[in-house]
């Protein structure tokens, strides 16, 4: 065994050259080859040569054979991938580089159709981002579409979707058989101490089956336990996640421990997962139980719990719905609380997306029309370049290249531009859904979970194919049918083309209309915003500082103690450097919260006969209507306004109008009710009509009553200061300090950021709209442009022998713009009756606007006709400047 | 014989040293046979690929040893020369020879 004992001795060959004939190698052969090479290797020592010579050999061979042996591995390989070439893969990666190579010579016209089809794919993308996150991913919870918002509902009273009482509540869980779990709960604050410095937590108190509802198991402990439904139970709490990592650094020791709320004991028992998501943000969560005094008969009326219930398997929705109907009339006739109210049931997540969908679909609306201005260019781009490429063509036809062949080549070409474009578009889309998220307005549920995941890339990617394959095909369409002996004429190409103008004239109808839709949805929207932005909130916003307290019902159960809490928190306040005046109110305008009571008018039985009334109640302190610039006819509230003073009451002008449209109501009597009951009280003053509930919004009856006569819990401390705001910030912290240790303050904001909060949802679909509308006519725009050019271009020769048979350059002047205007008017046309058919889906989004607004119609068709025609001035322009002798001898 | 068939210089060198190895042709033996008698470096890899060449059109044939029966003993391919692949080898030499029939070939060339 010569041999093996040669191996045995061996040095082993170089380690990269076997590696790089391992690698290039056949792999028929390559096992033979390396066998070989060791071999003579091994011989090669064996013959004495040295180790240096071994390796210079093997190094030598392996490089010599590499050409061969990659030529017989491109031979050889190729049926180990039949199965792929069945599906056209060998083929599709050829043409892949056959038309890279051919795009390559033509960097300008493949960066113009890929930026343009960017800017329509990147917006289509970031907004179906947004729309992915809040409308179509569905609810974290398991099978969500079987989750529903239970509503009590009285369409008669204008109450179609009510919050439910708590004995209603109890009698949905115990009678209805198409749920398997019915859950209420409430938004609740709590006020934290021992735990830093004193701070508001937001709550949600909810009955104990919420969680198995819901589906959500505890990351750490457990939920509530049943007994948590009885009254009178252990004060427990569930943590959010986050609250568990802040303040218990994600020890699971907290289980057991106590957190001190409102001044309480309650125990830890359970942290929820880190992905949990609920529609209310809440960092605790407390069994809500029911006490005999909250199953009262009056305590039908009083409803205010959030109703959330689980559809048993097999149960439709309207099964559900007759149950609860058959519920209802039950309830009706057997509680004068319940008589006229019937259930409403609702699916969770369409609850949630409520009028959201509509913005979301009128964005994606908009963005698909910039998309579809965006291929109108490129399609125009495409359609330039099938025509310069038609001699190619012919000759490649005429050598035996199929229609289908020729196709197939355009296709990919395109195909791969769009492709281009998107991945553009996404890196594009990922860098414009953070501000896009930050104007949002904050409201949208779930607007936290937009990105840019697998979902948007695909579905970014499945438009650009779409948009591949229109493109392709809408060129081809309008390409001119060519005879066998066209390739004779093939020289003449200046000649050609001109049966593709049709489809030209076509796109640019389409585009003049398309961005005069988007441009009048725009206008009426910014015709809205400006109405609204002129309505009169009934308050000036300038310069005024709002901060919310409340104080805590144990340490200020009596009314003189809020009151005198109330009167040195302002006194002091109002020394404050810079603080020209204050005040304060149980409800500030915009911020939310309202409060409504009935009310009668001493001495006229037919108001309180006929109807129930009922108004927006305010308990505000003296100085709130000047601190707020409110308008005020008779007088404002004094210091003796108190529980020592007479009761007095402000009403606002609605109510004086509606009531004493004839005479001065000042000095007339009303009652009020409150939290202590009817009042009667002397109307002393007659405020102007603030609109509460927002710009939008009709105002309403509303009475004010003086803070010191009805101090409620809970103030908003109004101050108008000539100050920097942060300042002031500071000062009331400090001043709330020295008056109470334990008391925190929030929502400490500019009066002007809570109007601007309200508009910010109407701010951002005017945003977006507009920027989708002006790069849409931007887009038209250059579009015809483009087209004009070409086709005055194209008409050289013609314009030549006009002129050379005596048309001035007026005449070409007249002749070429005026094609083109009357594309665009035909664009305009066009595009107002469709905006006149779109625009009424806009209606429920303006604001004393009309959806079909003759003012914004005329103004935006003069405004596209004003820029098409200077758009086509200058490609008329030069078709005018023709010289006849130059044009003639091109020919 | 079909027309194009022709076998290339390299592939008649790699029959002739088949013919020479009798039945001791493969990889090793046929580049070092080449290789020796030409004094010229031959690459395995061209060895290979003109082996592959020929078994495609059939005149030669390899089969696969069994692995030699020690430690680490390697299987080899061997090959051989096919019926068809002596006709055409017998073939190109034949053209050859009726091209140099008449003339002192030598003579002629040392004339030039």
């Amino acid at each position: 065994m010569k041999q093996s004992e040669r191996r045995a001795t061996a040095q082993l060959p170089p380690r990269l050259a076997r590696a790089l004939i391992a690698a290039v190698a056949p792999s028929r052969d390559r096992r033979f080859i390396l066998d070989d090479l060791a071999e003579e290797f091994a011989i090669l020592l064996a013959e004495g040569n040295d180790r240096r010579q071994a390796r210079h050999w093997y190094w030598r061979q392996v490089i010599a054979s590499v050409p061969s042996s990659l030529r017989r591995r491109s031979a050889v390989s190729r049926p180990r991938f039949r199965g792929w070439s069945r599906f056209g893969l060998t083929a599709l990666l050829r043409d892949v580089h056959f038309a890279t190579r051919r795009l390559r010579s033509r960097p300008g016209y493949v960066a113009t159709v890929v930026l343009t089809l960017a800017l329509g794919l990147g917006a289509c993308t970031a907004i179906f981002g947004v729309a992915h996150a809040v409308l179509l991913r569905p609810l974290p919870y398991p099978l969500p579409d079987r989750l529903l918002t239970v509503w009590e509902s009285n369409p008669e009273k204008g109450n179609r979707l009510s919050l439910v009482s708590p004995p209603t509540f109890l009698d949905v869980r115990q009678s209805a058989g198409a749920f398997s779990h019915v859950a209420a709960y409430g938004g609740n604050t709590f006020e934290l101490t021992g735990l830093g410095y004193p701070q508001h937590v937001a709550a949600i108190a909810a009955t104990p089956g919420i969680f198995s509802l819901l589906g959500v198991s505890m990351a750490v402990g457990s939920g509530f336990p049943r007994e948590a439904e009885q009254p009178g139970g252990d004060a427990i709490v569930v943590l959010s996640y986050q609250f568990w990592r802040r303040w218990f650094g994600g020890d699971s020791d907290a289980i057991g421990r106590t957190l001190k709320l409102d001044g309480q004991d309650f125990r830890v028992v359970g942290v929820l997962p880190e992905r949990f998501w609920f529609p209310a943000a809440a960092d605790l969560w407390t069994p809500l139980a029911f006490g005999p005094a909250q199953i009262t008969e009056g305590m039908r009326g009083a409803r205010y719990l959030q109703t959330l219930a689980r559809l048993k398997p097999g149960v439709s929705p309207e099964q559900a719905r007759s149950e609860m109907t058959g519920l209802a009339d039950h309830l009706g006739s057997a509680h004068p609380n319940n008589a006229g109210w019937g259930f409403q049931l609702e699916s969770l997540h369409d609850h949630l997306v409520g009028d959201y969908r509509r913005l979301l679909v009128l964005l994606l609306g908009a963005v698909g029309f910039v998309l579809c201005i965006a291929c109108a260019n490129v399609v125009n781009l495409v359609m330039a370049r099938a025509n310069e490429r038609r001699g190619e063509k012919l000759i490649r036809a005429a050598l035996g290249a199929t229609k289908l062949r020729l196709l197939r080549d355009a296709l990919v070409e395109n195909l791969l531009l769009a492709l281009l474009g998107a991945a553009v578009a996404i890196a594009a889309a990922f860098w414009m859904v953070t501000p896009l998220v930050r104007l949002a307005p904050a409201a949208i549920p779930r607007l936290d979970q937009v990105a840019i995941d697998g979902w948007v890339i695909a579905f970014c990617l499945s438009l650009s194919l779409a948009v591949g394959l229109v493109l392709t095909l809408v060129a081809r369409l309008s390409e001119p049918r060519d005879s066998d002996h066209a390739i004779l004429r093939v020289s003449g190409a200046r000649t050609a083309g001109h049966t593709g103008h049709r489809v030209r004239r076509l796109l640019i109808v389409g585009e003049v209309a398309l961005s005069l839709v988007l441009l009048i949805g725009a206008g009426l929207m910014l015709r809205s915003f400006l109405r609204l932005h002129d309505v009169d909130p009934g308050f000036r916003t300038d310069g005024v500082m709002t901060a919310s307290l409340s104080l805590p019902r144990a340490r200020y159960a009596s009314n003189e103690a809020r009151v005198s809490f109330f009167r040195d928190l302002l006194a002091q306040t109002e020394i404050l450097d810079g603080v020209v005046s204050v005040g304060a109110t149980t409800n500030l305008p915009m911020a939310g919260s309202t409060m409504r009571f009935g009310f009668g008018i001493d001495g006229r039985a037919d108001a309180s006969l006929n109807e129930r009334l009922a108004a927006e109640y305010h308990a505000a302190s003296p100085g709130y209507f000047r601190t707020m610039g409110i308008a005020l006819r008779g007088r404002s509230f004094v210091a003796s306004d108190n529980s020592d003073g007479a009761p007095v009451v402000i009403i606002n002008q609605s109510m004086a109008r509606r009531f004493w449209p004839a005479s001065d109501p000042v000095g007339e009597r009303i009652t009020v009710v409150s939290q202590d009951g009817p009042v009667s009280r002397e109307i002393v003053g007659i405020v102007a009509d603030v609109r509460h509930a927002g710009l939008a919004s009709e105002p309403r009856l509303e009475v004010y009553v003086p803070l010191a006569q009805d101090p409620w819990p809970f103030v908003t401390v109004v101050a108008r200061t000539v100050r920097g705001e942060t300042l002031l910030t500071g000062q009331l912290r400090d001043q709330l300090l020295t008056l109470d240790q334990a008391l925190p303050l929030s929502r400490v904001q500019p009066l002007e950021r809570l109007v601007a909060t309200w508009l910010a949802p109407l701010q951002f679909q005017l945003v977006l709209v507009g920027v989708f509308a002006l790069v849409a006519l931007l887009m038209a725009m250059l579009g015809m442009y483009g087209v004009i050019s070409y086709v005055v271009s194209r008409r050289v020769n013609e314009i030549g022998i006009r002129m050379a048979l005596g048309a001035r350059q007026r005449d070409v002047l007249r002749n070429v713009a005026g094609e083109a205007i009357g594309l665009a008017g035909a664009g305009v046309v066009l595009g107002t009756a469709a905006a006149a058919v779109l625009t009424g889906s806009l209606a429920s989004l303006l604001y004393e606007v009309s959806p079909t607004d003759p003012a914004t119609f005329a103004a935006i068709s003069l405004l596209v006709l004003a820029v098409a025609s200077a758009a086509c001035f200058v490609p008329a322009y030069q078709a005018a400047r023709v010289d006849p002798i130059c044009a003639l001898r091109q020919e | 014989m079909p027309k194009g068939d022709y076998l290339g210089e390299f592939e008649q060198l790699v029959l002739v040293a088949l013919l020479r190895l009798k039945d001791r042709g493969y990889g090793v033996t046929v580049r070092r046979e080449i290789q020796s008698r030409t004094d010229r470096q031959v690459a395995i890899g061209a060895v290979y690929a003109s082996l592959e060449r020929l078994e495609r059109k059939g005149y030669v044939l390899a089969t696969v040893s069994e692995p030699e029966p020690v430690p680490g003993g390697r299987a080899k391919k061997y090959f051989r020369i096919t019926h068809t692949g002596a006709e055409a080898l017998k073939h190109a030499r034949e053209i050859m020879r009726r091209m140099t029939d008449d003339i002192a070939v030598d003579a002629e060339l040392d004339a030039i």
